[in-house]
């Protein structure tokens, strides 16, 4: 990447009909051209089947969209961006969850934890994350939002990130609506991904595994940076 | 042409595992279609409320009670299956839908969203059901193959 730093919106958390959401995966593209994102992650539950449609849609409307899947087990939420690994989603329990997330990162792809704190079983299963503490040495992100961010549980998400960060856990902040259908974007946020040179989805995931990220508003104001000393640069 | 079916009680004892349920086509098709169903949907317990208010709590943040139109709009609290389909040990796609009636096919140049298009090969295939949810004591699944 050269030149100067841009940073664009992005909504790094979306469903399809290829799991349970309600757009097509072109719906979701032009739904996320409507709110002026510039990127999207495709991060439907345990398939990548609707990525290809999504990219087709993106290249049409100017939108970028990284292939995804989040992996949806009974322990936790896991999404993983770029496309190049194929693990199956079924495998991946709390013993093996960093073996797992660190098979996908060495296979190019980008690893988060997803709404760390949300209500779980019987409500949400696995929506709470019950995997050990060792998965923050191999994770790349954390949704230290989600949802609307006035979600009582992402206050508890906010401390742990700032917890893990200044332990020295690099760990980029991103936000995740988990958008699932269209509706009033009233409440909701981005992730800020900054980017250097073309807007693509590879210089996206390299923002990220490189720490420039911010979770913003919808106004774009900024709640929490990913500091950058965590990633050995000077504030 | 019918290829398999099988009908299933799934209890408390079977929540969060992957159940396989293999069968062999006998030969190449060219489509094959999954059906599935379970019931009940809706757990209909006495202590719903009480579940979905110890979720709460155990996510929210201390001294932050969640409100009671919080929890029942939770309600009522849902058994949830879903379905994979394997050829040859490897995951053809899997449907993560909250229905409890559904059909899915897989063919050669085409599939229902959330599987992979696949040749319909001859050989050992496998239905999976993931138990997200079990509430009740007993929920009934049937599945049912076809190939064409």
């Amino acid at each position: 990447m050269s030149g100067a730093m841009v940073y664009y919106p992005f909504e790094l958390h979306c469903h399809t009909i290829h799991s349970d959401g309600r757009f097509t995966p072109r719906e979701l593209v032009e739904a996320a051209a409507e709110r002026g994102l510039r990127g999207i992650a495709l991060t439907d539950h345990n398939t990548a089947s609707g990525v290809d449609e999504a990219v087709r849609a993106g290249e049409e409307s100017g939108v970028v969209v990284i292939p995804g899947i989040e992996w949806t087990t009974f322990y936790g939420h896991i999404t993983v961006l770029g496309g190049h690994s194929d693990i199956d989603w079924r495998t991946v329990t709390p013993d093996n969850a960093s073996d797992k997330i660190l098979r996908a990162t060495q296979s190019g792809d980008i690893a988060s934890l997803a709404h760390p704190y949300r209500v779980g079983y019987p409500v949400c299963t696995g929506g709470r994350s019950e995997f050990p503490a060792e998965i923050f040495d191999v994770l790349t992100g954390y949704e230290v939002c989600s949802g609307l961010l006035d979600d009582p549980t992402n206050s508890r998400s906010l401390k742990e990130y700032s917890e893990l960060v200044s332990s020295g856990k690099r760990l980029a902040a991103l936000y995740g609506r988990d958008w699932h259908a269209k509706g009033n974007d009233n409440g909701f946020g981005v992730t800020l991904i900054g980017i250097s040179g073309v807007l693509n989805a590879e210089n996206a995931l390299e923002a990220i595994r490189n720490g420039y990220t911010a979770v913003a508003d919808g106004s774009g104001h900024i709640i929490i940076k990913t500091p950058s000393e965590a990633y050995g640069r000077k504030q | 042409m019918e290829i398999y079916f099988a009908e299933v009680a799934l209890t408390r004892d079977d929540l969060h595992k992957h159940i396989a349920f293999p069968f062999v086509l006998p030969r190449d098709m060219s489509k094959m279609t999954v059906k599935y169903r379970y019931s009940p949907k809706r757990y209909g317990g006495k202590d719903a409320y009480s579940l979905a208010l110890a979720a709460f709590r155990d996510a929210y943040p201390e001294g932050v009670e969640p409100e009671e139109k919080e929890i029942l709009d939770e309600l009522p609290l849902n058994n949830h299956v879903t379905l994979s389909l394997e050829r040859e040990g490897a995951l053809v796609g899997t449907a993560h839908r909250h229905s409890d009636n559904a059909e899915y096919f897989v063919s050669r140049t085409a599939a229902s969203p959330g599987f992979t298009p696949t040749e319909v090969r001859g050989g050992e295939w496998a239905v999976v059901l993931s138990t997200h949810a079990i509430l009740d004591e007993v929920i009934t699944a049937t599945i049912e193959v076809t190939a064409e």
